[in-house]
């Protein structure tokens, strides 16, 4: 459902290109929109019906070849949906409440966003670089 | 022949291709056999700026039957932008104290040619840049370069403004270390330098000169409460504002007593 609030205890990995990634290591830039972007693009993992992280990240993996140019050193980003609102909330400057809601696409039914991520202010995306829990490989 | 040797002679030849191509006097340029380089004393010193000293190079233009001795002697291709010095502002947290415009670097710089690639800018880094991390950065930037013309659809690269004013920073900054370097959605530069989680500096280098920095630093009066702030400055003066909240401890190698900035 379109704009369902994806729970605190759920995970979404987020598409790092090659250029944000520097030995494995992902950069705040990873986490920063475009102006004209009303949110930062992710894949609600839950939402894959997949069992463990290994399929649901060979499933997402299996998703951005078909989406996307997938380079050889991008990587996904896993983070945890509460985690990571409670540090924005907790250490932005303005006590920033992050949105995290479901945004299926015809072709991409486990897509989500990320909103209230300002676009002329790097501290959220350098707390949300923060709490990355793991990274993948993009590319299988 | 060194890569290093090779870089520079790829380097001379795009600086001679292009003056040639100004002149319009040959489409063929790459099938001369005339060219000729001889490299200065200057080249070879990486402190100094690269200095090209073209004798003497010859071309017949096709169809007119004229021959054109063109002479270009200590013709220097190492030019960077200059840089505003204006507004500085900065928000959140933290407080920031008095500074001023502490670099020069706004009249240090040559003016530049407007259609300087990112290659070029990339070689001028490897060969000319005197900062000791120079084969690491330019390692890294070609690297990024590729990944973003990969990435994006219509095969462009790194924002060359971006880019520019980031080496500018560098080359007045030399005690900076080597910052980790990534590409924003906006194809911009952006360098942190990070020690741990509460220790954080990056900068987002816009097209304009002005930059978008993040500072996170230790509160030394209440330990476990970091001050976190951001603000916006030129990047002429980002270091002079940031310098008050300790990042040159952890960004650079100065060290108290030894200011550097």
């Amino acid at each position: 459902m379109s704009g369902q609030a994806i729970p605190d205890s759920d995970h979404v990995g987020r598409y790092c290109k090659a250029s944000t990634v520097e030995n494995g290591e992902i950069s705040a830039a990873a986490f920063m929109v475009r102006k004209a972007e009303e949110y930062l693009s992710v894949n609600w993992l839950e939402a894959l019906n997949r069992s463990g992280r290994a399929t649901q990240i060979s499933e997402l993996q299996s998703l951005y070849a078909r989406k996307l140019r997938v380079g050889a050193v991008a990587r996904i980003a896993v983070l945890n949906v509460g985690g990571l609102r409670a540090k924005v909330e907790r250490e932005s400057p303005d006590s920033r409440l992050l949105r995290i809601l479901h945004e299926p696409e015809f072709d991409d039914p486990s897509h989500a966003g990320i909103y209230e991520i300002p676009y002329d202010d790097e501290i959220v995306a350098e707390l949300i670089a923060q709490v990355v829990l793991e990274t993948h490989a993009a590319r299988a | 022949m060194t890569e290093e040797a090779q870089d520079q002679a790829f380097g001379r030849y795009l600086a001679a291709k292009k003056a040639v191509a100004a002149h319009g006097f040959s489409e063929n340029f790459e099938e001369e056999q005339s060219f000729a380089t001889i490299p200065s004393s200057a080249a070879s010193d990486v402190s100094a700026p690269v200095v090209l000293v073209y004798p003497r190079v010859s071309v017949v233009a096709r169809g007119i039957g004229k021959t054109y001795i063109v002479k270009y002697t200590e013709t220097s291709v190492n030019s960077f932008d200059i840089v505003p010095a204006t507004l500085v502002t900065s928000k959140g947290l933290g407080t920031v104290g008095t500074f001023g415009q502490g670099s020069s670097m706004a009249t240090q710089q040559p003016p530049t040619a407007e259609d300087e690639s990112v290659e070029e800018i990339i070689w001028h880094v490897g060969t000319a840049l005197s900062i000791g991390y120079r084969a690491k950065l330019t390692s890294r930037l070609s690297e990024l370069q590729k990944a973003v013309q990969e990435e994006e659809l219509d095969g462009g690269g790194i924002t060359v403004r971006s880019l520019k004013h980031f080496i500018n920073l560098l080359r007045a900054h030399p005690a900076l270390r080597c910052p980790a370097v990534s590409v924003t959605p906006d194809r911009n530069i952006y360098a942190s330098w990070k020690l741990g989680s509460d220790r954080v500096f990056s900068i987002h280098f816009l097209p304009d000169g002005k930059v978008r920095f993040v500072i996170f630093c230790p509160n030394e009066k209440h330990p476990g409460e970091p001050i976190r702030l951001s603000g916006t400055a030129t990047v002429d003066v980002v270091m002079s504002v940031a310098a008050p909240h300790g990042v040159l401890s952890w960004a650079s190698d100065v060290r108290p007593g030894n200011p550097g900035f």
